[in-house]
């Protein structure tokens, strides 16, 4: 049991995919723009993030080496469109506010870094905590990063503003700001971990 | 279970076998979900075509649909608009506004647009009804022209010649979504020439304001992926 638990932590700290393992760049510079955008693709992910790690888990044994990649694609495109349809049709609040990001999942490259290195390996299980454990770590880490480009970009906190807009730095909503809240992040993150 | 070799008909037979399997997991979900998509599709646009209406729709009657088509440089655009009147004689006399459901040829993708109008031409109100722009920069397009500040406020304003001020006009685009911005005031200018009176024999004129000549210059918006 102890190994199910360090799997499922795992992915929250010592890999987080974004501060440590640095996968999923795209999405983690282009939607922090709020921290409700940020945990928005969060949760999105975190949801395909487990369903393609069990059905690649289970299908690891019929999947020939040499097409594996396609074949996960497949896998993992599937599973977001079934996503999007299905929010569509029955979650349409939720949808208003993710369907944006679902699209973008396929091209992720957690979700298929997770398939490849530890679905494609290990049982159904764990291969379920591995994609939870690295699900909440993306998560926290791209709340944590919109939150800070909200806070100094646009003077808010989950859509309520704190300060006045007109002292607010607009760069850190755009590009670059990403950018820049990332890498002090990571160098934050990795000095913590250092001790 | 041994894993499979990677033969040449493995190879073939895991992935027809994988595709198919997706294939047909999508068709049915497709046919599950598309009734309940269209419903709230169609339940979406019925709101949006009262909250566009003067008083928020009240005491309106909605006409049958008409569909005019607008020539434009990238293909047609299709406008279907919705007249309200006070009365269901539909006399012209008692003509009280109309939305007008439009399309922006956006960033991401196409942007829906309801629009409501009064008999003048003036808007009353708007709702993006569906769009794919970039999250956090071109989605603001929602209500970025509802909002008052600085000169972002389209509502209660003259339509037919809207543009941003980078484009000779005096609308505030969005921060970092130029094009979605453009985008966003060329299907309203098109959806006010679609409801102009079309004169006997002549084809309704495009809309070709300043800010589509000036699109080419300023591809500025972000978007990563």
């Amino acid at each position: 049991m102890s190994k199910g638990l360090q799997t499922l932590t795992n992915g929250l700290l010592k890999e987080n995919p974004t501060f440590v393992l640095v996968l999923g760049m795209c999405p983690t510079l282009a939607t922090t723009t709020s921290a409700l955008n940020g945990m928005s693709m969060g949760l999105a992910t975190l949801f395909v993030l487990v369903c393609s790690n069990i059905v690649i888990s289970l299908l690891k044994n019929l999947i020939p080496d040499k097409v594996r990649i396609p074949a996960f694609i497949v896998v993992i495109a599937t599973f977001v469109t079934m996503v999007q349809l299905a929010m569509q049709a029955y979650l349409p609040a939720i949808y208003e506010v993710l369907g944006l990001f679902i699209p973008l999942i396929v091209v992720n490259c957690i979700v298929l870094g997770r398939a490849e290195a530890f679905a494609a390996k290990n049982s159904v299980g764990l291969s379920a905590l591995d994609g939870l454990g690295m699900g909440l770590g993306f998560t926290l880490a791209l709340t944590l990063l919109g939150a800070i480009r909200e806070i100094l970009g646009a003077g808010k906190i989950f859509g309520t503003q704190i300060y006045d807009s007109t002292y607010t730095t607009l760069i850190f909503v755009l590009a670059p700001g990403a950018f820049i809240a990332l890498a002090y992040l990571m160098a934050i993150v990795n000095k913590l971990m250092k001790k | 279970m041994k894993k499979l070799e990677s033969t040449f008909m493995n190879m073939v037979l895991s992935l027809v076998l994988i595709a198919s399997v997706a294939a047909a997991a999508l068709a049915a979900i497709f046919s599950l979900t598309e009734e309940n998509i269209k419903k709230q599709e169609a339940e979406k646009q019925q709101q949006a075509i009262s909250y566009v209406l003067p008083n928020r729709g009240e005491g309106a009657i909605v006409a049958a649909p008409d569909t005019v088509t607008i020539p434009d440089a990238k293909g047609d655009i299709e406008v279907v608009i919705y007249r309200a009147y006070s009365d269901s004689c539909f006399c012209d006399s008692l003509y009280i506004g109309a939305a007008v459901q439009t399309t922006g040829n956006g960033f991401g993708g196409p942007q829906e647009i309801m629009v409501g109008f009064d008999p003048n031409g003036v808007i009353i109100d708007y709702q993006v009804l569906k769009h794919q722009e970039t999250p956090g920069l071109g989605d603001k397009i929602k209500d970025w022209f509802k909002t008052d500040a600085g000169h972002q406020n389209i509502l209660h304003r003259q339509a037919g010649t809207l543009a941003v001020s980078k484009a000779g006009g005096d609308v505030d685009a969005i921060t970092a979504a130029t094009i979605s911005s453009k985008a966003f005031l060329k299907a309203i200018n098109v959806a006010y020439t679609a409801l102009q009176p079309k004169e006997e024999g002549q084809p309704v004129k495009a809309v070709t304001s300043a800010s589509q000549i000036h699109v080419q210059k300023e591809e500025t918006e972000v978007k990563d992926e």
